[in-house]
């Protein structure tokens, strides 16, 4: 995990460079995606669940980097899940109950774009937990994360670190394009005036639930290009690491 | 989770007041490896305000093992670096007692609880 304080918020990729490198990791990651299903391996044997999960502010690119992430994807093959505010039925739940179904099995890979994390960030935030709830939000989730990893998930969590200026211009650029303007909610708006409790509660996020069975891969994410490449690379390397550490042969 | 009845007593129920300016955190309940984490944030929280002195009121606290003792000191070790005094409200024979056995009593001061 690297600290916020440390990002170096300039990291950026030229066009080309990126098409280049993306090709290139999407070919692998398809792969790497085929052998974990069981589907290109002799022995058939199905790889570990794969489970990338993204956390990031308003308008940090988590949807492009998840489409990049499952271009080369049959889509058969990969699950992605959107969390939003939970509803009524949902909130008469334990706060991690509606994450079970979309959970990957052996031989699965599910994405999730925001997660149990919103316990810690926005119910914190915004006051929709208690402090005595969220507080303790940090050690469940711990425990939560270790017992998927024990019985064998890999676990990849991203969090996509823009700056306020950055976040700023693309609201404004996504308020000017018909396309993306659904996009922008006045609760983004709301969210981008509270940026200094946002960030108490990634920097406490990063550091109450970073450890050894899933750890935090902070993302620059200023350039869209930067962040994409750095995701699928991440992924790709947490894989190759996670099937050799089972004693799956990579392939 | 949001129900008709209150929500279940938590093992650790951590209470946040203020007198005269000073900032008390009273520990109702366990404090062991379950309660640890909740504890070890709330004073941390409390810290961030960088207050001259914060009291942790240990009178209302049922259990105590080495995790609760492992905070406050490095709590301690942590305020003494930066000039901020870490107070206690004694607890129960059981906490205090834990102080003794591990000789750990002299390292706090003590205060009386507020009126």
């Amino acid at each position: 995990m690297s600290t916020l304080d440390a990002l170096d918020m300039s990291l950026k990729l030229s066009k080309e460079e990126e098409a280049e490198r993306l090709e290139g990791a999407q070919k692998r990651l398809l792969e790497l995606r085929l052998d974990m299903a069981g589907l290109t391996r002799k022995d058939g044997r199905l790889g570990p669940p794969l489970c990338v999960l993204f956390e990031g502010f308003d308008a940090s690119g988590k949807g492009g980097a998840i489409k990049r992430l499952v271009a080369s994807l049959d889509p058969r093959h990969v699950r992605v899940a959107q969390f939003a505010a939970p509803t009524y039925d949902e909130k008469r739940h334990h706060f991690l109950w509606r994450f079970g179904p979309a959970l990957p099995g052996w031989g699965g890979m599910a994405v999730l774009d925001r997660s149990w994390y919103g316990r810690v960030l926005v119910e914190r935030v915004e006051g929709f937990a208690t402090v005595e709830q969220w507080s303790r939000a940090y050690t469940e989730i711990v425990g939560f994360e270790r017992t998927l990893a024990l019985e064998g998930m890999l676990l990849v969590k991203f969090w996509l670190h823009i700056s306020d200026e950055e976040q700023l211009k693309r609201f404004k650029a996504r308020e000017k394009d018909p396309l993306k303007q659904w996009k922008l909610t006045d609760e983004d708006w709301r969210n981008r005036e509270n940026r200094g409790q946002y960030e108490e509660a990634v920097r406490d996020m990063l550091e109450y639930t970073d450890h050894q069975h899933a750890a935090w891969h902070v993302v620059e994410a200023d350039s869209k290009r930067y962040a994409r490449v750095k995701v699928i690379e991440t992924v790709i390397a947490e894989v190759e690491r996670g099937m050799a550490a089972r004693g799956l042969e990579v392939p | 989770m949001e129900g008709e009845g209150p929500p279940s007593q938590p093992l650790l129920r951590l209470e946040r007041t203020d007198h005269e300016g000073v900032p008390y955190l009273e520990l109702v309940g366990e404090v062991d490896l379950s309660t640890a984490g909740p504890f070890k944030l709330r004073l941390e929280l409390i810290e961030r305000e960088e207050p001259a002195t914060i009291v942790v009121d240990l009178r209302r606290v049922t259990f105590m093992d080495s995790i609760g003792l492992g905070i406050l000191l490095a709590h301690r070790l942590r305020s003494s670096k930066v000039g901020r005094e870490l107070m206690l409200i004694q607890g129960s024979k059981q906490v205090q007692d834990l102080f003794e056995l591990t000789g750990t009593q002299d390292q706090f001061e003590y205060v009386q609880a507020p009126a």
